[in-house]
């Protein structure tokens, strides 16, 4: 799908990821609505909605790493395991290279108008993301069980019912 | 009306969490961290090595190799490092490969498994006091 975005393949900046390209934290390949409406009459109307994104370029750390700490004075039989000075370091690799999951979800919402003599109501039942998805708002690096790390997604807005009524005058 | 304001925070508010699917976990291998200064005032030459801890990946190494070949050299001479299992580092008296200043030093290191990495540095000269009088 690469010969699709000739010119889309990131930017590079000398600073920043050792003069490489990378995608921006924002970059979005697919950003799709698909809105349907119909009126059965004018009383009763049935729309939904549709949204689908690419999910976001973000960074993730790969890996940690040790590293010496330069400390002449200290003569290295300190209690840092024999190590002058010592540190934990994180390899995050190449900028932004870790794609979110996709962010979807399907609307639906069902109207019942009312024209009176001067105003208008309106009932309306609706689903926030019928089927459920579970969207990734942020993940965070927790440690299972086993005690691996394992990247957890947290998601907000699970399958969502509304009902409304709406009064215009 | 608090009891729906609680009720539609608790809705609206609540998270789930899950283990991440559909994403491409970045799984790497591990990689040599090398540490080593050196001057031409110290007694002993030291290296420190590490294998990194990849997050994702379930390859696993010891932190600290101890059967890696340690090497210095000044372009002429090259000297072995050995492991001193006290101090978890790579070494060599100054008595045995001097160092001066102003020469080239390159530092190799090789894991058991081939991989390898390079450096290379020099010790600046000596900058001579100057003594101000007032």
């Amino acid at each position: 799908m690469d010969w699709l975005y000739p010119f889309m393949d990131g930017a590079s900046f000398d600073d920043l990821n050792n003069g490489e390209k990378f995608y921006a934290r924002y970059d979005r390949r697919h950003d799709i609505s698909v809105v349907g409406i119909y009126e059965f009459n004018e009383n009763f109307t049935i729309s939904a909605t549709w949204v689908y994104g690419t999910g976001q370029a973000i960074t993730l750390p790969q890996a940690n790493y040790s590293v010496v700490v330069n400390d002449p004075l200290n003569t290295g039989n300190g209690t840092l395991g024999g190590y002058p000075g010592l540190t934990s370091l994180t390899d995050y690799g190449t900028k932004n290279d870790f794609r979110m999951a996709p962010y979807h979800r399907l609307d639906i919402a069902a109207q019942w108008s009312k024209k009176l003599k001067r105003s208008e109501r309106t009932f309306e039942l609706g689903v926030y993301n019928l089927y459920n998805r579970y969207n990734p708002f942020f993940y965070n690096i927790e440690q299972n069980e086993e005690g691996k790390s394992v990247l957890k997604q947290y998601s907000l807005f699970p399958i969502i019912p509304s009902i409304s009524w709406t009064y215009k005058f | 009306m608090k009891n729906l304001i609680y009720i539609c925070s608790v809705v609206l508010l609540a998270s789930c969490s899950m283990d991440a699917v559909n994403v491409d976990l970045p799984e790497v291998n591990p990689k040599l961290s090398v540490s080593c200064f050196i001057s031409s005032e110290t007694d002993t030459i030291k290296v420190a090595v590490f294998w990194s801890k990849p997050i994702f990946s379930n390859v696993e190494r010891p932190e600290k190799p101890e059967d890696a070949l340690v090497t210095i050299s000044d372009g002429n001479t090259t000297a072995s490092l050995q492991y001193n299992s006290i101090t978890q580092q790579y070494e060599i008296p100054a008595t045995d490969f001097s160092l001066v200043p102003s020469t080239q030093y390159y530092l190799r290191v090789r894991a058991s498994d081939g991989t390898e990495v390079y450096a290379s540095t020099a010790i600046p000269e000596i900058v001579p006091s100057v003594l101000v009088k007032k």
